[in-house]
This record gives C-alpha cells, sequence and structure tokens, in this order.
C-alpha cells in the first residue's frame, strides 16, 4: 500500500456496453510511457512530443496489429484533472477493444483504478475540495436537470465559499475571544454579545435552510417517487403503462394481475420520475398477493408523492375509498397523496373535486402528467439548495444542534464558550475537507463510478 | 574536586535551578555550573511569578516535584488569584516576589540537596565521543566528565545589551555574555538564530507619588503555589497608573534612535510582551496603556515599571515616564535595556528535550527560544528529570497535550516554527477545561512520583483525594431527593449542584450528617473539585470525549527513519517542514504549519 500514490491507473471513463465511443483514461507519472507503448501516431511523432491538450489521431497496435484507431489527448501534471500527467483515450465504444486495452495497459505497468480514484487524487493533489468532489459524483449521477445545474453550482464551490466564509467569521471571533481571555486582567472585551449571537445565528439559519430543503435536492437529484395505489382493477397498471408508452406490467381485466410492484423511469419536463405500480388492496386470500400488498403499503412513506386511483364506474365505493384516503394521509402526514378517478369515459358520476382521467382520452394522462411535473420542476430557490449528501447531511445536523446549543444558554463562561466555538469548527472543516481523516475519504470516494 | 558528574547543568537561571535538583533529586550525580553563584535565580525582568497560563504552568512543577512554587511562596510578598472574573479554568495564581529573597532561597535549596555540587566558570565547549555528549570544557581549561548535559544559558550566548544608540556585550546588565558555546554548538549541526527580548527602567520608591495612582491588592485569602507550603501573606501593596498622550508624543520622538527601529537589533522581539515603543507605535489609536508598579522587594527602594518595556535611549525614558501620573518626579535607579541573544530552534529537539543531532545533550529555557521564568523552569524540569532517567536507563517522561500545559508547551516547542519568544497562553491549550490550576496535583503528582521526585506520602494522599473525587461524584449523581413544591420530581443532588445558585453548603442540608457523602463533603479540596466538576459538567466530558476521538491520530507512529523526499505526492512546503520536525505521530504533524491537510493524507496512507 506504501506505493499507492506512486501508480499510475488506469480506467473506462464512458459507460461500459456498446456506444459510439470510448474513452480511456490514466493519470499518475508512467501515464504518458504507458499509452505510448500502446500506440502509433499517424503523424509518426512520439506522444510526449505532442503540446498538452491537443488531440491527435493514433492507431491502438495489440502485439503490432492495429486494434482500434481513435484519438489522443494528454494534459501535463498540474494542469490536469487529477494533478498528475493525464491521458485519454479515445476509441470505438466495443466492450472487447476497451477491455483488451485495459489489459495490454495492466501488462505495461497501469493498475485499474478504484472506485474515485481520479477524483481522489484530485482531492490530495488541492485540484479541488473535497465538497467539489462530491459535487463532482452528485454531477455525474443527477437525474434532473435542476440537480445538474445544482451541482454545478457546488462544483464552483459556492458552499464551500460560503462554509470557508463562516469558518472565517468563527475563527476571528475565537481569537478575539482569546485575547480577551487571556488579557483578562488588562479587562479587553473584544467580541460583544450581540457579534456573537448575529454570527451564530447567520450560521444556524443557513445551516437549517440547507437541511430543511434536503428533501427536496434529495428527490430532485434521484428524481421524485410516485406510488400508483387503490383497489384491485381500478386501473393502475393501465395507467402506468399508458404513461410509460408502453406495455410494461402485465394487464388483464382479472383482479389481482400485479402481485408485486414494478418501477420505471421516465423523463418529463426534465424531471425524471419514478414511478411504482402495485397490487391492488384488498382483503386478499392468496398469499403472495398478500405479501404484494404488504409490500405496496410500505412503499408508501419512501415515495414523494401516492396517486391513489379509484375506479369511477363503482359509484358506491366512491365513498368509502375517499375515506380510506383520508386515513392514510393522516397515518402518513409527510406524504402528498392525491386522488385520481378514472375509467372518466365510462362513467358520469365525476365530481370537480377529483382529478379524472381515462386511458382512452390521451389529454386526461398528459393533463395529469403536466400537474405531477409542475410540483418537481417548479422553480425551487435554487440558491439556497445544494446536493448533498448523508454525510453532508449529518455534518450540517451535527453544526446545527451544537449552534443550537449554544444559542439556548446565555452567560455562559467565555472559555466554555471558546471550547464549544471549537467545536462548531469542526463539522464546518471536515464539511470543506479541511480536516479529514482517512475514514472520510474513504467514504466520500467509494460511492464513486471507477472512471472518474 | 571530582572529575565525573552524570548530569552537567549549564546556567543557574530558572531552567538550571529546576534541571539540576531534578537531575540530583533522581539519584545522579549533578554538577551546576553558573557564571556568578550568587545570581542563580535572579528575577532579572518583572519579580513576579505566575499569572495567566503560567500560573497553572507553576502548580504542575510543583506537582511533579520541582522547585519554582516553593521558592516563589517562600519569597512572595504580594498574592493574585488572576481570572476570577471567569471561570475557574482561567484562573491563574501571580506572585509579587522580593528580588533579593527569590535568589537566596533558591541558592540555599540547591545547597541543601545532596549529589549537588555548583561551580563557577563559563563553558566553552562540550566534548563528544562518538555522537554522545563526553565532556564539558571550562574557559579557565578544566575538562568535566559527564554523561549528559543540559543547557540552560538564557540570554547569555554571544549577547548584546542595547539602550538608546548604545549598545555592549553581555547577557545582564553588568553580567559577561558566554561568546564560544554556541559556536561549539553549531559545529555539531545545531542551528542557531537571534532574538531579543527587553527590560523596563527601575525607579526609586520614594519619588513616586502614590496617590495619584491606583491601589492593586492582593487577595483576602492569598492561595500559595505549593502543596507543601501552609500559607502565604501580602506584604505590600502594588499600584496602577497609566501612560498618557504626552508619553506616546515623547516615545515617538525618540524612534528614529531606538535600536529596534533603527534595525540594530536583528533578534525578533515578543509580541506578547512588546516594549511600550512597539506599543505606541502599532497601536497608535490608543491613548493610554497600563502600568503596574512593582515592588522589587522588601528590603529594596527599587519599583519595576511593569508595562514600559523599553530600549529608547536614557533621556527619553526619563522624559517620557515623568508624563505618567504619580512619576512626575520620579528618579530612575536603572535604565530599561533590551538584550539579543543566540537561541537553538527547537524543532532541533525531541519532545525528552534531548537533542536530535548529540545523543545526551538537552536544552532548556530560553535558548529554545522561550520567554518567562515558569515556562523555562518547566523545561528545565522535564530536562533534568529525562537526563536522570536516560542515564538509569528508563524511558523519558513526555506529557501530552491534554495532561499539562508543560505537554503543550514542549510540544509546541517542538512543532512549531519559532519566530519570536514564545509564550504560553491559555489559548495554547486546546484542552483548557481540563488543564486547571487548582487540579495539577491530581493530574501530575503520580508522574512526579514514578520519576523519583515526589515521596510516597504525598503520591498516596493525592490518589485517595482523586479516588474520594470520584466515590463523591457518584454518590451525589445517585442520591435523589424529592423537591418542594415541583410536582414531585425527584432530581439528583448532582443535578442540584449544577444549577448556577447553588454550591455544596447549599445541597448539605439535604444529608444526614453521618452519611458518607457528608463525611466526604468536609474536605475543602474535594468539595473545590466537585463545585468545579459541576459548573463545567458536559463540557468536561466534551473534551474528554475529544481527547479519546484524536487518540488514534495521535498514538499513529511516523518512524524517524522516513524520507519525506521519497513520497510522491507531498507538497514542497510539507515535505521541508516535515523533514525538519521529523513528527513523532500524525497528531503532532497535523498541527505543523505549512503541512496542509492533503500532506496529513498522504502519510496516512503512507504508514497505514
Amino acid at each position: 500500500m506504501k506505493d499507492f500514490l506512486r501508480d499510475t491507473i488506469v480506467a473506462l471513463s464512458t459507460a461500459s456496453g456498446e456506444a459510439a465511443i470510448a474513452v480511456i483514461r490514466f493519470s499518475g507519472i508512467a501515464s504518458v510511457r504507458i499509452v505510448a507503448s500502446l500506440i502509433k501516431l499517424r503523424s509518426k511523432k512520439e506522444l510526449s512530443s505532442i503540446p498538452p491538450r491537443t488531440l491527435v489521431n493514433c492507431a491502438v497496435l495489440d502485439n503490432g496489429a492495429v486494434l482500434d484507431e481513435g484519438l489522443v489527448v494528454r494534459f501535463a501534471a498540474l494542469a490536469s484533472y487529477t494533478g498528475e500527467d493525464l491521458v485519454e483515450l479515445h476509441i470505438h465504444g466495443n466492450p472487447i477493444i476497451a477491455d483488451r486495452i485495459l489489459e495490454l495497459s495492466i501488462e505495461q505497468g497501469a493498475r485499474i483504478a478504484t472506485a474515485g480514484e481520479f477524483t481522489r487524487r484530485a482531492v490530495l493533489s488541492g485540484k479541488m475540495s473535497l465538497l467539489q468532489a462530491e459535487a463532482v459524483g452528485a454531477l455525474i449521477s443527477a437525474e434532473s436537470r435542476q440537480s445538474v445545474f445544482l451541482a454545478h453550482h457546488q462544483l464552483h464551490g459556492e458552499l464551500s465559499k460560503q462554509l470557508y466564509s463562516f469558518r472565517e467569521q468563527l475563527l476571528s471571533l475565537l481569537a478575539r475571544l482569546e485575547l480577551e481571555l487571556d488579557f483578562v486582567e488588562e479587562g479587553y472585551a473584544f467580541a460583544s454579545e450581540e457579534e456573537i449571537q448575529r454570527i451564530l445565528s447567520t450560521i444556524g439559519l443557513y445551516v437549517e435552510e440547507l437541511i430543511r430543503t434536503f428533501p427536496t435536492s434529495e428527490r430532485l437529484s434521484r428524481g421524485p417517487r410516485i406510488l400508483l395505489l387503490g383497489r384491485p382493477n381500478a386501473g393502475k397498471s393501465s395507467l402506468f403503462n399508458a404513461i410509460l408508452g408502453y406495455s410494461r406490467s402485465l394487464v388483464s381485466i382479472t383482479p389481482g394481475t400485479t402481485r408485486d410492484y414494478l418501477e420505471e423511469r421516465f423523463v418529463h419536463n426534465g424531471v425524471t420520475i419514478r414511478l411504482i405500480d402495485t397490487a391492488g388492496l384488498r382483503n386478499a386470500s392468496d398469499e403472495i398477493e398478500k405479501e404484494g400488498i404488504y409490500r405496496a403499503l410500505e412503499m408508501v412513506p419512501v415515495c414523494d408523492q401516492i396517486l391513489y386511483l379509484i375506479d369511477s364506474t363503482q359509484a358506491a365505493t366512491i365513498i368509502g375509498e375517499t375515506q380510506f384516503v383520508h386515513q392514510l394521509q393522516l397515518q402518513h402526514p409527510s406524504v402528498l397523496i392525491t386522488s385520481v378517478l378514472t375509467k372518466s369515459d365510462l362513467s358520469s358520476s365525476l365530481d370537480a373535486n377529483h382529478l379524472s382521467i381515462s386511458i382512452k382520452d390521451l389529454t386526461t394522462v398528459k393533463y395529469l402528467l403536466e400537474v405531477l411535473s409542475k410540483d418537481y420542476s417548479t422553480k425551487q430557490n435554487t440558491s439556497s439548495l445544494a446536493v448533498l449528501n448523508i454525510r453532508q447531511l449529518n455534518l450540517l445536523k451535527y453544526i446545527h444542534k451544537l449552534v443550537c446549543e449554544i444559542q439556548e444558554q446565555s452567560g455562559m463562561p467565555t472559555e466554555v464558550l471558546s471550547a464549544l466555538l471549537r467545536e462548531v469548527l469542526v463539522p464546518i472543516s471536515e464539511l470543506v475537507g479541511e480536516s479529514t481523516s482517512e475514514d472520510v475519504l474513504n467514504k466520500v470516494f467509494g460511492s464513486f463510478c471507477i472512471g472518474k | 574536586m571530582s572529575n565525573y558528574y552524570d548530569v552537567i547543568v549549564i546556567g543557574g537561571g530558572h531552567a538550571g535551578i529546576e534541571a539540576a535538583s531534578a537531575a540530583a533529586r533522581i539519584g545522579c550525580s549533578t554538577c551546576l555550573i553558573t557564571m556568578t553563584i550568587s545570581a542563580i535565580g535572579r528575577l532579572s525582568c518583572n519579580p513576579a511569578i505566575g499569572g495567566m497560563a503560567k500560573g497553572q504552568i507553576v502548580r504542575e512543577i510543583d506537582a511533579l516535584g520541582g522547585e519554582m512554587g516553593r521558592l516563589a511562596d517562600l519569597s512572595g510578598i504580594h498574592f493574585k488569584m488572576l481570572g476570577k472574573s471567569k471561570g475557574p479554568a482561567m484562573w491563574s495564581p501571580r506572585s509579587q516576589n522580593d528580588k533579593d529573597l527569590y535568589p537566596f532561597f533558591a541558592q540555599k535549596r540547591l545547597q541543601e540537596i545532596a549529589n549537588l555540587i555548583l561551580i563557577e566558570g563559563i563553558v566553552d565547549d562540550v566534548g563528544l565521543q562518538n555522537g554522545a555528549v563526553s565532556s564539558v570544557l571550562l574557559q579557565n581549561g578544566r575538562r568535566i566528565e559527564c554523561k549528559s548535559v543540559v543547557i540552560c544559558s538564557g540570554t547569555f550566548l554571544s549577547s548584546r545589551l542595547h539602550i538608546g544608540e548604545q549598545s555592549k556585550i553581555g547577557g545582564r546588565i553588568d553580567e559577561p555574555s558566554a561568546e564560544s558555546l554556541s559556536e561549539t554548538l553549531r559545529q555539531y549541526g545545531i542551528a542557531t538564530g537571534r532574538l531579543k527580548t527587553g527590560t523596563p527602567p527601575r525607579i526609586r520608591k520614594d519619588s513616586i507619588d502614590w496617590n495619584s495612582c491606583t491601589p492593586d491588592v492582593g487577595d483576602a485569602n492569598p492561595s500559595p503555589f505549593s502543596r507543601e507550603t501552609e500559607a502565604v501573606t501580602n506584604q505590600i501593596q502594588c499600584y496602577l497608573t497609566t501612560t498618557t498622550k504626552d508619553t506616546h508624543q515623547i516615545l515617538e520622538s525618540g524612534f528614529d534612535r531606538s535600536p529596534m527601529f533603527t534595525g540594530r537589533i536583528t533578534g525578533a522581539g515578543p509580541r506578547y510582551c512588546p516594549s511600550i515603543e512597539d506599543k505606541v507605535y502599532r497601536f497608535s489609536d490608543k491613548n493610554g496603556h497600563q502600568i503596574f508598579l512593582e515592588p522589587e522587594g522588601l528590603s529594596t527602594d527599587s519599583v519595576y515599571v511593569n508595562g514600559f518595556s523599553t530600549s529608547l535611549p536614557e533621556g527619553i525614558q526619563e522624559d517620557a515616564l515623568h508624563t505618567i501620573p504619580g512619576l512626575e518626579k520620579s528618579q530612575i535607579l536603572r535604565y530599561g535595556y533590551a538584550v539579543e541573544y543566540d537561541y537553538f530552534p527547537s524543532y532541533q529537539l525531541q519532545h525528552s528535550l534531548e537533542s536530535k543531532a548529540v545523543k545526551g545533550l538537552f536544552f532548556a529555557g530560553q535558548v529554545n527560544g522561550t520567554s518567562g521564568y515558569e515556562e523555562a523552569a518547566a523545561q528545565g524540569l522535564i530536562a533534568g528529570m529525562n537526563a536522570a532517567l536516560g542515564i538509569q536507563g528508563k524511558p523519558p517522561i513526555v506529557l501530552d497535550r491534554s495532561q499539562a500545559y508543560i505537554g503543550v508547551l514542549i510540544d509546541d516547542l517542538v512543532s512549531l516554527t519559532i519566530n519570536e519568544p514564545y509564550r504560553m497562553f491559555t489559548s495554547r491549550a486546546e484542552y483548557r477545561l481540563l488543564l486547571r490550576q487548582d487540579n495539577a496535583d491530581i493530574r501530575l503528582t503520580h508522574i512526579g512520583y514514578e520519576a523519583g521526585l515526589v515521596d510516597r506520602e504525598t503520591d498516596n494522599a493525592v490518589q485517595a483525594l482523586t479516588e474520594s473525587i470520584e466515590t463523591a461524584q457518584y454518590l451525589l449523581k445517585n442520591y435523589r431527593i424529592k423537591e418542594q413544591g415541583s410536582n414531585d420530581q425527584a432530581v439528583s443532588l448532582w443535578q442540584l449542584l449544577k444549577r448556577p445558585e447553588s454550591s455544596v453548603q447549599t445541597i448539605l442540608h439535604h444529608l444526614s450528617t453521618d452519611s458518607l457523602l457528608s463525611r466526604l463533603l468536609t474536605n475543602e479540596r474535594l468539595i473545590e473539585q466537585i463545585e468545579i466538576a459541576a459548573r463545567y459538567d458536559g463540557y468536561i466530558q466534551r473534551q474528554l470525549q475529544e481527547v479519546e476521538r484524536l487518540k488514534a491520530i495521535e498514538e499513529s507512529q511516523l518512524p524517524s527513519t522516513i524520507n519525506y523526499n521519497s513520497i510522491v505526492g507531498l507538497s514542497s512546503e510539507g515535505r521541508e517542514k516535515l523533514t525538519r520536525v521529523s513528527p513523532r505521530s500524525l497528531g503532532q504533524a497535523s498541527r505543523i504549519s505549512g503541512v496542509s491537510r492533503s500532506d496529513i493524507a498522504i502519510l496516512s496512507m503512507y504508514v497505514r
């Protein structure tokens, strides 16, 4: 492990599988040498003589035979993503070719990168802060245009800047409190109670806002989850299929066909929505079906919205169904539950209090989609949002707890206040990556895909 | 006269006294070499011991079995607990001392110690054998063999005195300088630097108009520094006054003749104990600076003008003093002066204060770039102990930052780059709530006992106290009472005690007089510890958790054989600093300025 950082690493940076283009990335001291041994430039020049950041044509050779033709570009140490010598090989997106090149690279002394190792090296070489690195991870996995925007925001250090500023303010406050303590006989007072409270409440409010918007930003980054719920044959699977535009789940007129749940994603108005179809709710006798119903109800609290479908042709059940929805809403106050009357084309008993749809009439389905996606794409106040992960959220909660504790106790001795302010600095520093243990680094980089 | 001693201590200042006493009492034959035996223990700057953060150090020295606390008690004439407006962690004992009595008691004490010989002389050379200390050579040609040398030469190496535009060779007014020793040590590869420090004028007591000054009275019930001292009394009063705009104008007129401003002093001066010209220059918006008038003793006419350290020309010193209320007609007995001297940047030391380059060579006190009697004494004690323990084949004593201010002091010295005289502050101690003057004995007595400086009886008494404090805390937390009028809710006595207006006195009536708890709560020390623990309850726990949390990184050893130049990825500054300091743990590495967090991340991967 001692030469961990000496190794030259290699990985396929694009998604595996067939594609037009694949990019293989090398980083480390030997990357130019290793790539040079695998390729021949069309210009017959040496790779090392090509200016950095210039794409040139090359052939990839496998024991003298041409394996593929593509482009190569090198980045010089310090001016590269990782801060090390970095080379990218752009080849045809055939997994067989890519795998062979990786094999040949390993023969030449490269090592397959571990998850997130490129970004990890970027952090270790000071090319980016830990927060920015996490934003890179968020950018890659962002599932909505808005969260892509947020990740960019963070990548450029908005959150870092704010936290650094808090850190500076706290440090300056602490320095003055310490002066007051060490020169207590001179009777100096450098920091007023007001200023302390002002700084603490600024930090408290900012952090509180981040914590409050966490569910939104989290939903934005993974896409909202919408659960279809209702009695058997209420039309859940039909709607599911209508929305997805193709027959995903088996639809039949026999009640109770969907015994487990099915999840599919679709993109509407720039938002990735996860739609989940479930087993119909009834007093089932079949064990498998019981299990399906159990699972459907279990999904309720982890979803962002429930569409509860009510068969409008069964007029007698509508009141009971509405009551059931009411009950469900009471049990899960944080989940938005919307009742939807289905089969509107077959029914005359519609009321204006419910959304009503018919899969026979696509405009009603479209209308439903508009209503749904509007909830998730309406202008959120993005400046206050940040892409957060659980590590960051926990640190923010800890900061919030400490700040509240200090605010609640007035008249605390200065030496205790100073000790507590120092404690607040710890998670803030950890957030911006100023003091992170190896464990934190491992945690952060473990969730990256390999080629990043 | 013997020509061999186990340990030779060079210098008889506050570091030298502790080093010689500790080494001899641990059982090594020890010789203290000083220019003048009658100057041993001289209070060359202000006649005071202790103060903010320094008072804590004196208590720690006393707990470990050192001399300073006892000497300060014996010679003290005015005692005051500073920081009383803050919580107990900020309380710092301070004494004014008779400048004649302190050295008198110091010399008397050293002469009583078996195994310890005092010799007058100047050391020119330290002899080595196989990279280890083997002898010292005196200026008069005498060579004395030894196993260890502790250098405590203060400001006396290649020292220059400055008053205004005059400068001359010397380590203190009318005392010589040791001109050869630092050159010898440079030849052994030990780097030196220059620092400066200053001292204020002394004035005649009866030339002061005391009525224009504010009295600064000592404590009504003064508490001594040492466990061994039964009681101390206040015998004098100090006074306060302040500089005026006129004072500042006169001082400014002399800036062009100040050795500091004209660049004749090249050594860096202390930022925290600045000269009056420094204060006027840097805080030009302040209209007055506090001046403490401190009598230098019972049988002397001399008053120390604390806060007026200066090296301006004599005429300017005089004119400026005369603009200060109460000092209009003051007569100067000795002008203020600055001294510039060689020091040994302390990254060259191990935590034991032994040189990394030369085995058996220890450094303590102002030669390591510190300022202050207390800082010097603490280092002298640790260096003397470790010199002796090393000879006896025992491991050195290294105190943690969470254990003592002395631990903070030494860890800072060996890790930080010292550009100006280092002075202790409470803010340097991250575990300040744990490191209090009131619990120094609980923290450190046992270490002193194991080293051989504290007797068994004292150690047993402190251990017994520690245990009964724990018992009392346990009982208080588990003794529940029903409070009147509060819905019969049961609260523990501990919870009652934690309330701001409570004290042990206010909860005693809940207990029957013959209960174990009542009997425990008759001991004054125990009551004090319990009340402080209740006041800081929670916060102390948090600091202990923090100590625990950082244990892994503090205990993660960095072998001294690491070649930092071979580790890819370290920043060039980090590489340079790590190579220079050669930290013993990741924790220490993280405290070196210039070592970045990514350097630490890389190092932690390297040692994993």
